[in-house]
């Protein structure tokens, strides 16, 4: 039996192929994400390991919430005393002072230096080489307050050699410096795409903190003394210090370490869902194509049983094919991992974020990993098919191949029924609640409909491809696909006049699309369509598989169109209606800019109000919430907070806040109430509650407010994050090149009109959207793949029909006319399921997510549309090459076939 | 006069498209599979005519080359030199689309088995032909061979809902009703018990005699080649004999001594 099966399995071995490549992408993908973050972990870890290098003990004070902003360690400094005391320690051979900001060099072009993402340091210069990472290159360390070393990274990049002047941008104003030397992070130009600026120690507690203070104190042992027994001897002598964690070097490593872990922990979990969500579209296809192959078999199987095979040896047989199958596609998709954590390795060096060379790290759990999911997810797809074709009765041998007649059973009426009632009182319940309680209610009611939609797929298959393969659909195609025609001529034409001759291809290719779709559709009420159809209908649980395997991906895409479309309803509303300044200053590299920039822009002509917002958090009853610092006198005119009580005015006083109604109402504080905060550097205080305020869409809904001299004694980067400009709008032109002249020393800064801040808002967000759709592209992809195998086995196992069609006379296009309609009918099939669920869904989730005001609800019905009709594109797409197989069928072999 | 039309073939001195009473025709014609030590000659330098309104059986033993001549005289197969003709169109000539066109248009195909599309009904299954040529039956015509098939009952149903005389029926009808120049049947009782077979054959019979169709059928049955007006007889891929009006027992006579 075991000979038998493996030698079925070399027979049907391209029939298979579509099971394997859907086992393959899904395992690849999944041992990729692990390589890839295995790999970039173990940079990192090198990397922060390297930090502490040398450093036997770490002073610092204690830290509350973590800021997330690298360059901000949120903690209190500390004071020359203090690293005396430590510098005092018996046994101590070493020990300085670090201080640490955002600065950043300015290219002579007048560009910031270093990418938007990795941090940009800037630093106190420390003279002992036991305790720096950094090696000085060439040149000399900074002497005198005007003079700096920068890392060699920020030397290339902005072609920059020893002596040159250059601006550095920091929270104090733009000041010239001059390069007296460049270094190294260990061997490499810089650390992992920061940017490293030194200052003399002075200039850089100057610039970052105040005379005098530190943000952390390292020091290292003299020979012969023990790192652990100088620890002791450190938090000794510091025991008096309040608010300070002494660490040995290996332990501040391990801190680090775990941060980061965390992080990458939840990129790969992330990476991991879209993996999953593949592999789950790829059970569609394996169940599918093992069904398909067995039913083909029947035949031969009921031989074997005839002769006298136990149906569990045929039984034995098929499972050892699926084990086959799922262990090559495995180990093929482990490898296949590496290659794809190659690829993003290479693809992070094309845009800039070099990696230091490390090899790739393939643990043995990730191939275990891979290896288990991957036949786990063929052995459970294909266990039903295997089942099913060891119950052949031997007598089958001799009767044709029967028409599937699954489907309308009781039990899956009844299971379906049942689980559609669980999603609706699901959805009802889910509904009545609100924020991430309520979304999880309402995802076990989508799970549950999307189950019962699998269970009933082959009930619901049948009138569904008959609606739509009738001609009324082909009349919908064809009038979509001539406007994708004129659409991609247009976008030849544009191309064209605008000298981009290369984009013409899009266009060409868009036309080219457009007009198979028109031939497709107008078939459709032809004969070809129309047995196109009946295919569609005859075998309704096939139908269903393939097309169910598309409605996932398309499912989870529309609800996350849905998702989009309300967050930029939402902050599009808010920015018309909350936003009273036609201007804003933003922040060029998500960091901040310094604060006279708001100086300069309130001093140029025509400028009615100006108001700078700071964003800090802070910890109240065990939650981090997010804290706005606006400046009361003005902030009152460039937005509209909606009804208030109390008054802005009143946050002039210390430690005073202004909370939104919602937060108020939330907690039953009232008027007057004390908030005990506590800040990212463990400072604790109580803010007195002077006011209230409707309307937290202007400060992307930020519900607690305070001063920024309210603010300032509990932070240490003392950046503007944002202003608000409201100018008298007399001459906007003259305005915006004043502005942009006002703050050329200021390339942090960016001066934008409402509008253009609200298309880059939306840009970004298109970009996280754009993400996340490459991510669930791959589903989609098996997906296709699936359709794709689907019409090709039915091509084998309709052989003998098509060499009859095309004896008595089909044409080739005919015939190809009729595998891409039914494709087509397919694929629409799959994604208006999908989307109807997708759209329901995702509605649901922003009516409960955004019940506090937060999310308006917006469906984006010409994308669903287009969705919907995009789908008889992926048929298309799908039914190329077996369309193109059926229309060369040799005739003669073809009816000869058995 | 059959005989001396052949031979002016044979003698290459008359044209077939002259012949007008040629349904279809094949003048040297060879088909060769393979090369070298493995070619096989299926047909070699075969010269043979099919008359209009007349039901011509070729028989032969298994390898002889009986269905290859069927397949290439109908066009499902190209020939490896000679020329066919069906009416008066030369084959080699047409290209893959007019030669589906020339199919659907004026060749008629019966088969062994598996002759019906199983999602389509009886009725569809008969005007399939005209269908995809986009044109509408002519119902007067469509009525009479229906009636005549004896299905005007069973039009609504599958396939699989038919019996196999009542399906390889339809297939006679689906033949017959876009009036094709010629007929080509490939063992169409093959798969029938004798009666049913019997009644597929004389109702063949009656199309011709009746309507004035023309059909080639091959087969090995000396019974149901008797229904034919003519036999030829293949041999290694030659014409090796043909009789005129066959009885059962003349054919079975002719083999017999064919095989010695």
């Amino acid at each position: 039996m075991f000979k038998l099966a493996l030698k079925n399995l070399w027979e049907h071995k391209i029939r298979l192929l579509a099971s394997a490549v859907a086992v393959f992408l899904g395992v690849a993908f999944l041992s990729g994400t692990f390589v890839f973050t295995d790999s970039l972990r173990a940079v990192f870890d090198d990397l922060f390991s390297s930090i502490y290098k040398g450093t036997d003990v770490l002073v610092q004070s204690k830290q509350e919430i973590d800021t997330r902003s690298p360059e901000d360690t949120g903690r209190t400094r500390l004071t020359t005393k203090q690293l005396e005391l430590v510098r005092n320690v018996p046994g101590v051979a070493a020990a300085v002072g670090d201080v640490q900001g955002y600065a950043q060099v300015i290219d002579k072009k007048n560009k910031l230096v270093g990418r938007s993402g990795p941090p940009k340091f800037g630093y106190a210069w420390n003279g002992d080489p036991g305790l720096s990472v950094y090696k000085l290159f060439s040149g000399h360390a900074p002497a005198k307050d005007d003079e700096i070393v920068v890392d060699r990274g920020v030397m290339k990049s902005a072609k920059l050699k020893l002596g040159d002047r250059v601006k550095v941008a920091s929270q104090k104003p733009t000041q010239l410096y001059t390069i007296v030397g460049d270094a190294t992070y260990g061997t490499s130009d810089g650390a992992l795409g920061s940017t490293a600026v030194f200052f003399t120690q002075t200039e850089a507690q100057k610039l970052f903190a105040e005379p005098g203070r530190f943000d952390a104190i390292r020091a290292r042992g003299a020979p012969g003394v023990n790192a652990d027994e100088l620890v002791r001897r450190v938090k000794t002598a510091v025991r008096g210090e309040s608010n300070v964690e002494v660490l040995s070097g290996k332990a501040a490593t391990d801190l680090f370490r775990s941060l980061i872990g965390g992080f990458f922990d939840s990129f790969r979990t992330v990476l991991s869902i879209f993996a999953f969500i593949s592999l789950f579209v790829g059970t569609f296809v394996i169940y599918n194509s093992f069904k398909i192959v067995f039913t083909q078999r029947t035949r031969e199987m009921a031989m074997l049983r005839a002769v006298g095979a136990s149906q569990r040896q045929i039984l034995t047989s098929t499972v050892i094919e699926s084990f086959a199958v799922g262990l090559i596609a495995s180990i093929l998709g482990v490898l296949g991992g590496v290659g794809i954590a190659l690829l993003l390795k290479l693809g992070l060096a094309t845009i800039g974020a070099t990696l230091p060379s490390g090899a790739l790290i393939l643990k043995p759990r990730t191939v275990v990993l891979g290896l288990i999911v991957g036949l786990v997810t063929t052995m459970i797809s294909s266990m039903v098919p295997a089942f099913k074709a060891s119950r052949v009765k031997p007598l089958a041998a001799l009767r044709d191949l029967a028409v599937d007649r699954v489907g309308a059973s009781r039990a899956r009426q009844i299971a379906a029924t049942l689980l559609y009632l669980i999603g609706a009182v699901t959805l009802v319940i889910g509904l009545g609640g609100k924020g991430t309680p309520g979304a999880k209610v309402i995802g076990i009611s989508a799970m549950c409909v999307l189950l019962a939609t699998i269970i009933i797929g082959p009930v619901i298959a049948k009138p569904l491809a008959s609606a739509f393969g009738a001609p009324w659909f082909g009349w919908v195609v064809t009038v979509f696909g001539g406007l994708v025609v004129v659409g991609g001529v247009a976008g030849v034409a544009i191309a064209i006049a605008k000298g981009k001759p290369p984009l013409a291809v899009n266009g060409v290719f868009a036309a080219a699309i457009g007009f198979y779709l028109v031939k497709t559709g107008l078939a459709a009420p032809k004969t070809p369509g129309r047995i196109a159809r009946q295919n569609a209908m005859r075998n309704p649980s096939r139908t269903s598989a393939t097309a169910l395997a598309l409605t996932i991906s398309t499912a989870l895409v529309s609800a996350l169109f849905v998702f989009s479309a309300s967050i930029t309803k939402t902050f599009s509303g808010a920015l018309t209606s909350a936003i009273k300044a036609d201007y804003l200053v933003t922040s060029a590299n998500d960091i901040g800019f310094a604060t006279d920039v708001n100086d300069k822009i309130s001093a140029l002509p025509g400028v009615v109000d100006t108001s700078p917002v700071r964003f800090t958090q802070f910890r109240l009853n065990f939650r981090t919430r997010s804290l706005g610092a606006v400046d009361p006198a003005t902030i009152g005119g460039v937005l509209d907070l909606g009804k208030m009580t109390g008054s802005l005015q009143a946050l002039t006083a210390k430690n005073t806040i202004a909370v939104a109604d919602k937060s108020m109402k939330d907690n039953g504080w009232k008027l007057g109430e004390m908030l005990p905060l506590t800040f990212g550097n463990g400072q604790k205080a109580s803010f007195k509650i002077v006011a209230t305020y409707e309307n937290a869409e202007g400060l992307s809904n930020t519900y607690y407010l305070t001063s920024i001299p309210s603010l300032d004694p509990f932070t240490n980067l003392k950046l503007d994050r944002l202003i608000y400009v409201k100018t008298d709008g007399k001459n906007p032109k003259a305005f915006k090149a004043a502005g942009e002249k006002a703050l050329f020393d200021y390339p942090t800064a960016k001066l934008q009109t409402k509008g253009d801040f609200k298309k880059e808002v939306v840009g970004q967000l298109n970009q996280v959207l754009g993400v996340i759709l490459a991510l669930l592209g791959l589903s989609m992809f098996v997906a296709i793949v699936g359709i794709a195998n689907t019409l090709k086995l039915s091509i084998l196992e309709r052989t003998r029909e098509l060499g009859l069609l095309r004896a008595v006379g089909m044409g080739r296009e005919q015939t190809k006319a009729l595998v891409r309609w039914e494709a087509i009918v397919v694929a629409t099939i799959g994604a208006i399921i999908g989307l109807v669920i997708g759209t329901a869904y995702g509605a649901a989730l922003v009516r409960v997510l955004g019940k506090d005001g937060s999310l308006k609800l917006g469906i984006p019905a010409g994308t669903i549309l287009g969705l919907a009709l995009g789908a008889s594109i992926i048929g298309l797409y799908a039914a190329r090459r077996p369309a193109k197989r059926a229309a060369k069928l040799n005739i003669l072999r073809a009816i000869a076939t058995e | 006069m059959d005989l001396v039309l052949v031979d002016l073939c044979e003698a290459g001195r008359m044209p077939p498209t002259m012949l007008t009473t040629s349904a279809a025709a094949c003048r040297s014609v060879s088909k060769i599979y393979g090369s070298g030590e493995n070619e096989v000659r299926a047909l070699d330098d075969v010269t043979v005519d099919f008359q209009k309104g007349r039901f011509t059986a070729i028989m032969g033993p298994s390898g002889s080359g009986k269905s290859t001549l069927m397949h290439c005289s109908a066009g499902l197969d190209d020939v490896t030199s000679g020329q066919v003709f069906i009416g008066d169109v030369e084959l080699s000539s047409l290209k893959e689309k007019d030669l589906t066109m020339l199919r659907r248009d004026r060749v008629g195909f019966i088969f062994q088995a598996y002759n019906l599309v199983p999602t389509l009904n009886a009725l569809e299954n008969i005007t399939l032909p005209m269908t995809l040529a986009g044109r509408d039956p002519d119902q007067a015509w469509l009525d009479q061979v229906v009636e005549r098939v004896g299905l005007a009952k069973r039009l609504k149903h599958r396939p699989s809902e038919l019996s196999g005389g009542q399906q390889q029926r339809v297939a006679v009808a689906r033949a017959l009703a876009s009036r094709p120049d010629i007929i080509f049947a490939d063992e169409p009782t093959g798969n029938l018990d004798s009666r049913t077979g019997a009644e597929i054959l004389a109702f063949m019979r009656k199309a011709v005699d009746e309507f004035g169709q023309s059909i080639v059928m091959v087969t090995h049955d000396a019974n149901a080649a008797s229904y034919a007006h003519r036999i030829i007889f293949l041999g290694d891929g030659k014409v090796v004999d043909e009789m005129l009006d066959p009885t059962v027992e003349s054919v079975i006579d002719k083999i017999k001594r064919l095989g010695d």
